[in-house]
């Protein structure tokens, strides 16, 4: 059943990772899982358990970049648009293209 | 930022676009930047959009370093609303493309992976080094994608010669 859920319950990430509810419980407090708190309950993305498990991956065949505060700044900078994009994105924006 | 290679290819909304870390970070920062308005393109439907389970892990990274809550509940709704598909986690993508460097191996890796015409960018070194060494797919930043390559949608072409039509042609049909 978990294969095909995009939300999950503690219980069902813990049961998808195989771990305690304590332990999935725990990844949220501490931020290593990303949740949602609707009223007294919790609800997962799949994609942050899924993160969670290839940020703690054991595969030495890859690596991942870090990127320092500078790195992130300059990335927002040459993020910018000048009018020109901004035109020719806007005129593109008003179009939703049927499914094809 | 780049050299844009291929640029003889018209492009149509099957094209792919594999999204770099820089872009997804950068999208949960600025809805006005270029990032966030090329995945909404492909939300639109103008492109198919690619990224993988590595990329999405820096950029939450990125966002971790840099952010607060709020930001990181927008990297999750931005993830969630995207049409991005994954590509494959490459094996061994260091040793498959020894002219990249390591880190950013895997990033290219899963963009040929996914057969991606544009490796989407803001990182100036890595477009340079792919554009340099490799060139297929093209590494440029949104914002040169949007200026360069957009307007050679073949929808983008036919809304612009639609816009140019004069006024008596529909009188002569």
């Amino acid at each position: 059943m978990e294969q095909s859920r995009d939300i999950f319950t503690p219980d069902q990430a813990a049961a998808f990772l195989q771990v305690s509810r304590e332990t999935v419980y725990r990844y949220l407090r501490d931020g290593r899982l990303f949740g949602s708190r609707l009223g007294r309950v919790y609800r997962i993305p799949r994609q942050s358990v899924e993160r969670l498990l290839w940020s703690t991956r054991t595969r030495a065949d890859i690596v991942l970049r870090d990127y320092t505060d500078a790195d992130l700044d300059a990335f927002l900078e040459a993020d910018r648009l000048t009018p020109q994009q901004e035109a020719i994105a806007r005129r593109a924006e008003v179009r939703v293209l049927p499914a094809r | 930022m780049c050299c844009l290679l291929g640029s003889d290819m018209a492009v149509d909304h099957a094209t792919p676009l594999f999204f770099d870390a820089t872009c997804l970070y950068a999208a949960t920062h600025s809805p006005t930047g270029g990032s966030a308005r090329l995945i909404r393109l492909c939300r639109l439907g103008w492109f198919a959009g690619w990224a993988s389970q590595l990329v999405m892990v820096e950029a939450e990274r990125a966002v971790r370093r840099k952010g607060m809550a709020a930001t990181l509940v927008e990297y999750e709704r931005l993830l969630r609303f995207a049409p991005l598909q994954y590509a494959p986690v490459p094996v061994s993508p260091a040793t498959r493309y020894p002219g990249i460097n390591p880190k950013d191996a895997h990033v290219y890796a899963a963009a040929r992976a996914c057969n991606a015409r544009y490796l989407i960018t803001l990182d100036k070194r890595l477009a340079d080094e792919i554009n340099v060494l490799a060139g297929d797919p093209t590494a440029i930043s949104p914002g040169d994608f949007l200026q360069q390559v957009l307007p050679t949608h073949l929808d983008y072409a036919m809304e612009s010669t639609a816009g140019q039509r004069p006024e008596g042609d529909d009188a002569e049909t």
